[in-house]
């Protein structure tokens, strides 16, 4: 583990000098800069008359913008990680040295995983600027962010997975967005298929949509929990035994 | 007639994907066992999805399963509150048995209900938003027997 910090230094410093982070992260604020601001004239709009919604849960549940900008960020962050360095040669060296595969996964598992709070980060703001003009729920804004975050790492963690299994970042993008989709899909299916059936309990296990709900409104449930920390650890597992096989021969 | 061939799967590739089926195993178990008990913790300021002691206290103590038949429409304005409601009950004990008909679009489960032979709900249905329901509306099966 001790090569642990130089590998993650090395790919969060690699990730920002190139215009990719920069573009990524000017995208995503843009975004949800007008997501903020739709939200904000729609309820300054609504009045008293206002449902029992209240601008967290708007801004976090119940919106496909979330996961319009999910889809669109998380495959591009994850397609170089592992793709790219396999098909331009430098993973030899890398894979040479003596560090051992945990380390490499976690640390760029780690770098990648800092760049989406740092990109998070800034809508902060957004919340504190509500508190200037009326009253913010800090205890529901914080389940929200541990929400987004828990979605993030688990779409990260597939992306890695992804990355390990290619050498073309436009196939690991590809398959990504079809992972991550498929999932968002299989999700949905919570309101279609009918209640009491097992397929019903699996989609709404996995319904990312129902998850942000719960999470936008103030609740942490612990089913959501091990959902997201086995989305976490289950692909990290398997990106080591990929980077194993092709390691070891 | 061409013959289907497989490709031969490489022994020592098998050993590895052994451990990554085996870890997807215990995962998919885990989130099984994960879906039936669970704890919510509610974050709001006015604790708002919280229940109180004395109906954790009745959870608790329910005697044996009961069957709860919610018929509420998707559009209904209480939708949402009885839903989190009734889970709510559920990460308190595991013997609630939910069934959830929306009356507007799920026609043939009205159906079934309203044409199975014992017309239990007609006395011991207990309404949600009712003010009190009959004692032993929770009982599961009926405690009298038609034939």
């Amino acid at each position: 583990m001790r090569s642990f910090w130089p590998i993650y230094k090395r790919e969060l410093f690699a990730f920002f000098v190139t215009p990719l982070a920069w573009v990524l992260i000017s995208v995503f604020l843009l975004v949800q800069g007008m997501h903020f601001f739709l939200l904000v004239d729609h309820f300054a709009n609504m009045g008293a008359a206002a449902s029992d919604q209240t601008p967290i849960q708007a801004f976090f549940g119940n919106t496909i913008l979330l996961y319009l900008v999910l889809f669109l960020l998380v495959p591009p962050m994850t397609m170089r990680l592992f793709a790219e360095e396999r098909r331009s040669g430098t993973i030899e060296s890398l894979m040479t040295a003596p560090v051992s595969s945990w380390s490499v996964v976690l640390a760029k598992y780690a770098s990648v995983l800092t760049t989406y709070v740092a990109m998070w980060a800034p809508t902060v703001f957004y919340l504190v600027i509500l508190s200037r003009s009326g009253e913010v729920d800090w205890g529901v804004a914080a389940s929200a962010y541990l929400g987004v975050f828990l979605v993030g790492a688990g779409y990260l963690s597939l992306g890695l997975l992804m990355s390990a299994l290619t050498t073309s970042a436009v196939m690991t993008s590809a398959r990504n967005w079809l992972v991550v989709l498929g999932l968002f899909i299989l999700g949905v299916g919570e309101f279609v298929t009918r209640e009491g059936t097992l397929m019903h309990d699996i989609c709404s296990h996995v319904s990312v949509w129902a998850h942000m709900n719960d999470f936008a409104s103030g609740i942490v449930d612990s089913r959501r929990l091990v959902f997201y920390g086995s989305c976490v650890v289950l692909p990290l597992f398997a990106t080591v035994r990929a980077v194993d096989a092709w390691r070891w021969g | 007639m061409a013959r289907l061939r497989f490709p031969a799967i490489d022994p020592s590739h098998l050993s590895k994907l052994v451990g990554v089926v085996a870890a997807m195993v215990v995962v998919v178990l885990l989130n099984v066992v994960a879906a039936r008990r669970f704890t919510r913790w509610d974050m709001t300021a006015n604790k708002r999805y919280s229940l109180s002691p004395a109906t954790t206290q009745t959870l608790h103590d329910l005697p044996d399963a009961v069957q709860i038949w919610v018929l509420l429409g998707s559009a209904d304005p209480l939708e949402q509150s009885v839903k989190q409601l009734l889970v709510a009950y559920q990460a308190e004990t595991t013997k609630l048995d939910i069934h959830t008909i929306d009356p507007d679009r799920d026609t043939v489960a009205l159906e079934d209900i309203r044409t199975s032979p014992t017309p239990w709900w007609s006395s011991r249905t207990a309404s949600v938003t009712g003010s009190s329901p009959p004692p032993t509306w929770w009982r599961w099966p009926p405690p009298t027997t038609r034939r």
